[in-house]
């Protein structure tokens, strides 16, 4: 009972301490009173310690399994293994109210703590700005969500973790999704810090785009890490249905692609200010939005629906208090978000990011009407309208082909204008490796034109992407003497934003290459098999050796054990079950995949006789799908290259100033002064 | 509620007052050596003012810090 009271403690400290950050915050900050300002920072590391006292009490409590804690009761149960246990934090409603409140806390005491050095003048402001999104928080968690409340009675065993959320992927994508969804908050905070004190471009751009990327490359892997889990736990053999839930996480990572791009137009040219300025903030509000779709409930028919809770209406009040503040600080500096200057050409860098920003601003506000149509008929006609897979592939596939043909011209395109002579000439080698791509994806299968038109442009822009690091590693070399390899590892460090960004524009072909694959001569059969019957499945033999039960600590499961042969195996047991969990009246099919970079054999078995005399599996073969989480991977790398880029040009007004009387905004040191 | 917990609790409640209480005792009492930077903004200002300025003419000069200065002739020791 010592470490409820505690939690509930720390959560009670952490609110005054959160009110404390905000109110002093904007209090110091509008009176210059440096005292409060730097007890203010004090207030943003209190915030973080509590909530970390809190978190560490819950997950005392999960481990340690005290079913009184109706967190603990609701989220495990006396089977469930340790891995589990720790990841149930973020399982229930309470825990994971508390898990976000933990992260932001985390983020506010780094911009506090280290970031206050750095960018002072903005951090000073974006600290209560965090600040009111921390008493927002620790308010949910202290008096709505109550992760330290006490279930009546005495229970000796929990209900456990829902059944869906027992995989090891579900140990680490919600995590990655809560840090690069509140990781948002963060440039936003600095955006908004920046705009209130009319800012120069160059004083928050650094900042903004360095948080802003971190928090993209968390949510990038976090949407790849929700599909993994899909394919693997859902047993439909997919990974994207355009579920509302995969599309809430989607639509913050539209918007923050769009924002990222855009702000290297308004860093070089000072083009899309007010279009930076709206995907900034839309990055941000989508967040709340997303958080919204998946803890409200509000739409049906969601794989989420586990997450479907009492708390969306106070994220819904929050979305609303936020996009009134933020139009409401966009009209007050409106001078400052206003655009002087005009697009040249749109044959240009800035003009391709027009394009790839109104792509991906349409792609946006698609699946946000699609996503909420069945909320919108709903309040129109009384009958909630859900629309199909078929509606966002039509509408969006269009658009994932505008934007890969333009990373086809992202690595020539250069500001201001492009010469047509010199972008063929930079192109030839791309196209025609491109055209033999798409013939070769013609034999491999690929007849729809759709697909064959993606074959051709994700091969011409992983062409032209490679291309430029084969050209730039060529003229450095012959430059400084250096081999081909240290001229390209060179190369890369030196402009590390410029081909960090090319890593990920090739891990992005690379998804979509998979996504492409997996829709290409991709084969579903059912089979019913007799112990010791063999089946040929396209061009694997597969024999059934029997049903066995396997208890696991948590749960039991039926699996039926195939061997197959062919198809580049020998003799390899695949072993497709149903999980059967104790108290849960919905078993849960255990997949059993093994594939390569061609394709994945995918078994699920779907029925059985009592003895497992005769089963029924399913068996899928899903070409490239490895593709897809492999450039997750590469576009995590290519964002930490492109992270380690330096954040604004490096230079000094004079020689021997001290940089951080540089960092100081002009407009500031003549008011100071 | 254990002695154990007791203590700890009192100890979470002294650190976070701690953590909030003694940045701002220890601003007021010695602010340019606490405020991160290196110093408060003005003293920053006044720093840049005096390298890039010379004191006895108010010319601006060409380096940072530079001295004689090229309009004037002083020194820094002597404008000082």
């Amino acid at each position: 009972m010592s470490f409820v009271w505690l939690g509930r403690i720390a959560l009670m400290l952490a609110g005054m301490s959160a009110v404390y950050t905000a109110a002093g915050g904007f209090y110091a900050y509008k009176t210059g009173n440096t005292r409060l300002r730097e007890s203010v920072r004090g207030a943003a590391l209190a915030v973080a310690f509590t909530i970390t006292i809190a978190v560490l009490a819950l997950e005392y409590l999960l481990v340690t399994g005290d079913f009184s804690v109706s967190a603990v009761y609701e989220t495990t149960n006396r089977g469930l293994p340790l891995a589990y246990r720790l990841a149930a934090l973020w399982g229930g409603d309470a825990g994971s109210v508390l898990f976000w409140t933990w992260i932001l806390s985390l983020y506010t005491a780094y911009v506090a703590g280290v970031g206050w050095r750095q960018e002072r003048h903005l951090t000073r402001l974006a600290v209560p700005i965090l600040g009111t999104l921390l008493v927002f928080f620790t308010g949910m968690a202290t008096l709505v969500v109550s992760p330290f409340g006490i279930v009546p009675g005495s229970p000796i065993n929990g209900s456990g973790l829902d059944p869906l959320l027992q995989n090891p992927v579900m140990t680490i994508h919600p995590p990655a999704m809560y840090t690069g969804l509140i990781g948002l908050s963060v440039p936003f905070a600095f955006f908004m810090s920046g705009l209130w004190q009319n800012a120069e471009t160059r004083e928050w751009i650094g900042v903004v785009r360095r948080w802003m990327l971190f928090a993209w490359m968390c949510l990038s892997a976090a949407i790849v890490l929700g599909g993994w889990w899909s394919y693997m736990e859902l047993g439909w053999g997919g990974y994207w249905k355009w579920d509302p839930v995969e599309n809430a996480s989607l639509l913050p990572w539209l918007a923050a692609t769009a924002a990222l791009h855009l702000m290297q137009a308004e860093e070089r040219r000072g083009l899309y200010r007010l279009w930076t300025s709206i995907m900034m903030m839309a990055s941000f509000l989508l967040t709340l939005v997303a958080t919204y779709i998946t803890r409200s409930g509000v739409i049906k028919d969601s794989v989420h629906s586990f997450a479907g809770t009492g708390v969306g209406p106070y994220f819904f009040g929050l979305f609303w208090f936020g996009l009134f503040a933020t139009v409401a600080v966009i009209v007050v500096r409106r001078r400052q978000v206003m655009d002087t200057v005009t697009l040249d050409r749109m044959l240009s860098r800035e003009g391709l990011y027009y394009l790839m920003a109104f792509a991906l601003t349409v792609m946006t506000v698609v699946v946000l009407f699609g996503t909420f149509y069945p909320v919108i008929t709903g309040a129109l006609t009384g009958t909630q309208r859900v629309l199909q897979v078929g509606f966002f592939n039509t509408m969006t596939a269009p658009l994932f082909l505008v934007l890969i043909a333009l990373l086809v011209l992202a690595p020539v395109a250069t500001w201001r204008s492009v010469r047509y002579r010199e972008l063929v000439q930079k192109l030839r080698w791309p196209w025609i490796v491109a055209v033999a791509g798409a013939v070769a994806a013609f034999f491999w299968g690929a007849r729809a034109p759709l697909l064959l038109l993606g074959d051709f442009l994700a091969v011409f822009a992983i062409a032209a992407t490679v291309r430029a690091f084969t050209e730039m590693a060529r003229v450095r070399a012959r430059a400084t003497g250096e081999d081909l390899g240290t001229a390209l590892w060179r190369g890369v460090r030196a402009n590390r934003r410029r081909y960090g960004g090319f890593v990920a524009h090739l891990a992005f072909l690379i998804i979509v290459l998979g996504v492409i694959g997996s829709h290409t001569g991709n084969t579903s059969v059912i089979r019913r098999f007799q112990v010791g019957q063999t089946e040929t499945v396209g061009p694997y033999r597969v024999t059934y050796a029997g049903l066995a039960t396997v208890n696991h600590s948590a749960y039991e499961t039926n699996e039926a054990r195939l061997i197959v042969n062919g198809g580049g195996f020998h003799n390899r047991l695949f072993t497709p079950g149903i999980n059967i969990f104790p108290g849960s009246s919905e078993p849960v099919a255990q997949v059993s995949i093994v594939g390569n970079l061609a394709r994945d054999l995918y078994t699920v078995l779907g029925s059985y006789t009592a003895g497992g005399t005769v089963v029924q599996v399913q068996f899928l073969v899903n070409p490239l799908v490895s593709w897809i989480w492999i450039g997750m991977f590469i576009m995590v790398f290519g964002t930490l290259i492109a992270q380690g880029g330096p954040s604004r040009p490096r230079r000094r007004l004079v020689p021997g100033v001290s940089e951080s009387v540089e960092r100081v905004p002009l407009r500031e040191r003549r008011d100071e002064a | 509620m254990t002695p154990l917990g007791l203590v700890m609790v009192v100890t979470l409640v002294l650190v976070t007052v701690a953590l909030v209480a003694v940045p701002y005792w220890r601003a007021g009492r010695d602010p340019l050596e606490e405020t991160p930077g290196g110093g408060s903004f003005s003293q920053d200002v006044d720093r840049l003012l005096r390298d890039l300025f010379c004191l006895e003419c108010g010319m601006r000069l060409e380096r940072a810090g530079q001295s004689p200065c090229p309009h004037c002739g002083a020194s820094r020791s002597d404008a000082s």
